[in-house]
């Protein structure tokens, strides 16, 4: 089935550091379940959650690995994942190598905390 | 299409058990039954990159030379084949590049995702040009080139973009999916015709290069995750399916879908590549194999990983060179297809 559609240009926002932060999260998760199909898990209420453990979502086996390691999204283990996913997770299968910067960590989780 | 000869060779052992012919046959429209072949001709060879470099993709450089994104390192890796030699050149504040090729001049071309730019790296000079994509468009999530017949440069942003640069200008210009987030892979036919395929969106998109606008190809299956297209020799696309852990083909000329599952259950398939052969190279992320498969036997042919979890997210090659970055190990492994 074919569709032609025509070409729109994307519109500005100013969005809070966090939300700027999440712009790197948002090609594969969403915060609520809007949006449609994402190749990640929803993050809204990620901070104090069980690690792989979103109802419905096929996570991989490197992130039931890390679940049993883990347990909990608290702080320190997001900016731990945030700083190196693959490093924390073998094989797990994000295709983000990892947030650098501290700050933009903090502000991320701090955003994230806030949805 | 060239034919190969498969001499006994480097023998194989497919990880998780053998698939047999029954659970590989076509489930679709076409493409005959599947079968998994345990031997085939070729070597392999592992080079250890930098810690921490986490190579995404890879590509030919100059004669000898292979190209890499050292995604997490923000630098273009270049590899010594004949040396092993292995350096990487920093492509600036912020840079954590996901995608390269080589373009037309013989230069990198690398999707930059952490720059929002499109960034350029003259091999003979080393000098780096950055084309920053427009500030009003935002953070894009850059992912993957290609080429078209007139020389511009067009990539996808899994934000829910593509866009378009000419080498000859800089200018930089960007769309919109019309489904918003998800475009990943993109290639160019042998015409010069672009496709992308979207991961969230699940379809194909091609571009309409006049005036940017993009008609929207839906596969066969819903959802099925369509994360990188590649084209053969005859203009078809190739396309891995993440959700559906199948491969596609796509026939433009007759809008046709053929169709081939993954040789072992749970599969995740991620990369795809066709090489001068017309074989199909994927990646299946589950059982950690990279697949070789023959459209005229129809057959899977699986080379494992060169530890566990190699995480191979984009292949590509030259001439009987086969590149597979192996992100989760930092490690690149070439094959080499004997004839």
């Amino acid at each position: 089935m074919l569709f032609l559609q025509p070409a729109l240009h994307v519109a500005a926002a100013a969005p809070s550091a966090g939300e700027r932060a999440f712009q790197k999260c948002y090609a594969c998760h969403s915060v609520g379940n809007e949006g449609g199909y994402t190749a990640g898990p929803p993050l809204g209420g990620i901070v104090g959650r069980r690690i792989a453990a979103q109802p419905n979502f096929d996570y991989s086996p490197a992130m039931e690995r890390y679940a049993a390691k883990r347990k909990v999204w608290s702080r320190a283990a997001l900016d731990a994942f945030l700083a190196d996913p693959l490093k924390e997770a073998p094989g797990n299968e994000m295709g983000f190598f990892g947030m650098r910067d501290p700050a933009e960590r903090k502000a991320l989780i701090d955003w994230l905390a806030s949805q | 299409m060239r034919r190969v000869v498969y001499a006994a060779g480097l023998a194989l052992a497919l990880a998780g058990g053998c698939a047999s012919a029954e659970d590989s046959r076509t489930s679709g429209s076409s493409g005959g039954e599947a079968s998994v072949e345990a031997e085939t001709a070729f070597t392999t060879r592992i080079f250890d990159l930098p810690e921490g470099s986490r190579p995404h993709d890879a590509a030919p450089g100059p004669p000898g030379k292979i190209w890499y994104t050292a995604q997490r390192r923000g630098a273009l890796g270049i590899i010594d084949i004949a040396s092993g030699e292995v350096r990487e050149v920093p492509l600036g504040p912020g840079s954590a590049p996901h995608g390269v090729i080589q373009g037309p001049d013989g230069a990198a071309y690398i999707t930059d995702g952490g720059q929002n730019a499109i960034v350029r790296y003259d091999p003979a000079t080393e000098k780096i040009d950055v084309w920053k994509l427009p500030e009003e468009v935002g953070y894009t999530n850059l992912n993957t080139g290609a080429f078209d017949s007139n020389g511009v440069h067009w990539f996808t942003g899994q934000n829910g973009i593509y866009g378009r640069v000419d080498p000859a200008d800089g200018v930089v210009t960007v769309y919109k999916d019309p489904d918003g987030r998800g475009p990943y892979g993109i290639t160019a036919t042998p015409d010069g015709d672009i496709y992308y395929s979207s991961l969230a969106g699940s379809h194909l998109g091609k571009i309409n290069r006049a005036d940017g606008s993009v008609t929207m190809i839906e596969p066969p299956d819903e959802g099925a995750g369509l994360r990188r297209v590649w084209a053969d020799s005859s203009g078809n696309l190739w396309v891995s399916g993440w959700n559906s852990g199948k491969l596609y083909r796509y026939h433009p000329d007759t809008d046709r879908w053929d169709q081939w599952k993954l040789p072992l259950p749970g599969a995740k398939n991620y990369a795809i590549y066709v090489d001068e052969r017309d074989w199909v190279w994927m990646t299946d992320f589950n059982s950690n194999n990279t697949y070789v498969f023959d459209p005229e036997r129809e057959s899977f042919t699986p080379i494992a990983g060169s530890g566990a979890d190699a995480g191979v997210r984009q292949i590509l090659g030259r001439g009987a060179e086969i590149y597979l970055p192996e992100s989760g190990l930092d490690r690149l492994m070439l094959v080499t297809v004997k004839e």
